[in-house]
């Protein structure tokens, strides 16, 4: 017997086609809606590991089933620049804010 | 008789050498005849020969018709004054001379327009011969890019958002674009050749418009490729077989001439409509200066 790592493993194979992508990525939507309520941002930091188990674990295996394995990491790590780069816009935006403000004074 | 032919040959010569004097004297003689009919036809003649010797200066290289008669030497004055032949002659130089000046003008003018309208620093994106294979196995070469616009964009079928997204709103330039009779090839490259053979493509672009080609190839062709169009790309290292991974690549849409050169990028803030819009304006403009 040869063994074979990815047919050894449990998980499905992603078959990377237009209804599999959409089912990923309701499934992550699903699941990042759910770390929203829990003012969850990266999902991948040790220390929001209990927290998720307890209030998205479904989702969170639901959107690990559906989604092929490089995906699941990269759509949690886009999550964070995601968050990060929404935060230096709305930053700059109030800046500018700011600064229309003082010019108008 | 071989004295009286010397002295008419001086005669001839004294006509050319001094004709306005030798007229003035012939007229002189005329005055002092009493005027008769005859006389007349003379004095008319002789003033004819007046004119005619008073047009004719000494022609330029005189020297050659003294030597020779009065006859040729007459010969020599009508070419040598012609004044409607000389106007006409100026003219047809002249008016030559300013149409095929006017029209190197216009032909420097053109290139000129033609050198500024190219901008500084115009990137050299494609346009070099490559050789790479499409989704059916065919070969896929730089020849293929000639005669039609062609729209190339660089990615990988793994890719998990962003080129589907992509791939969908080419489709729907594509659509749009065919309403104002505007063909454009396009052409998906792989930046992941070890995993996108052929047969991968072809499954992976069923889900996208039908007349995207894809284009895939060995590591070094695909490398050469992306080098070509500025893309940057990378694949990890050490990649075990079965193993899975992502592909960073640049994300732009390459406007290509039909002589398989550049014209623009369209990047991800372009949407379904704006899209559209900055191909057909861009071709419009490439017909209009071409």
């Amino acid at each position: 017997m040869v063994w074979i790592p990815f047919i050894s493993s449990n998980k499905p194979e992603f078959k990377n086609n237009r209804e599999a992508r959409k089912q990923c990525w309701e499934s992550r939507d699903i699941y990042f809606n759910c770390l929203n309520k829990i003012d969850v941002i990266s999902p991948l930091d040790p220390k929001n590991k209990e927290i998720i188990k307890k209030n998205c674990h479904k989702q969170e295996i639901d959107f690990e089933d559906n989604c092929a394995k490089s995906w699941i990491s990269y759509f949690k790590e886009k999550r964070v620049t995601d968050y990060r780069n929404d935060l230096i816009q709305k930053q700059m935006q109030q800046d500018e804010q700011n600064q229309n403000l003082l010019q108008g004074k | 008789m071989l004295k009286f032919s010397k002295s008419q040959s001086t005669v001839a010569h004294n006509v050319l050498v001094a004709t306005r004097f030798n007229s003035t004297k012939l007229l002189m003689r005329s005055r002092i005849v009493a005027p008769s009919f005859q006389h007349l036809r003379t004095l008319h003649n002789t003033s004819a020969i007046y004119q005619k010797s008073h047009l004719s200066r000494q022609p330029i290289g005189g020297s050659e018709s003294q030597r020779h008669g009065s006859k040729t030497s007459r010969r020599f004055e009508n070419v040598e004054f012609n004044a409607p032949l000389s106007i006409a002659f100026f003219l047809i130089v002249g008016g030559l001379s300013y149409y095929i000046f006017e029209n190197q003008k216009k032909k420097m003018d053109a290139e000129q327009q033609k050198e500024s309208r190219k901008g500084y620093g115009t990137p050299q994106i494609g346009g070099q011969p490559f050789e790479l294979i499409d989704q059916d196995g065919r070969a896929f070469t730089d020849k293929d890019m000639l005669g039609k616009f062609s729209i190339v964009y660089f990615g990988f079928s793994h890719c998990p958002d962003i080129c589907p997204d992509e791939l969908d709103k080419l489709g729907c330039w594509l659509d749009e674009l065919q309403k104002d009779r505007i063909e454009l090839q396009p052409v998906f490259v792989t930046c992941d050749p070890a995993r996108d053979s052929p047969e991968v493509l072809k499954e992976y672009l069923k889900d996208f418009h039908n007349s995207i080609i894809g284009i895939t190839g060995t590591y070094a062709q695909i490398k050469q490729m992306c080098k070509q169009y500025r893309v940057y790309f990378s694949t990890p290292e050490n990649v075990k077989p079965g193993q899975e991974y992502l592909v960073d690549h640049s994300i732009f849409f390459y406007l290509m001439d039909p002589e398989g050169k550049f014209i623009t990028i369209l990047g991800r803030n372009l949407d379904e409509v704006s899209g559209a819009e900055k191909i057909r304006e861009s071709i419009w403009e490439y017909k209009r200066t071409h």
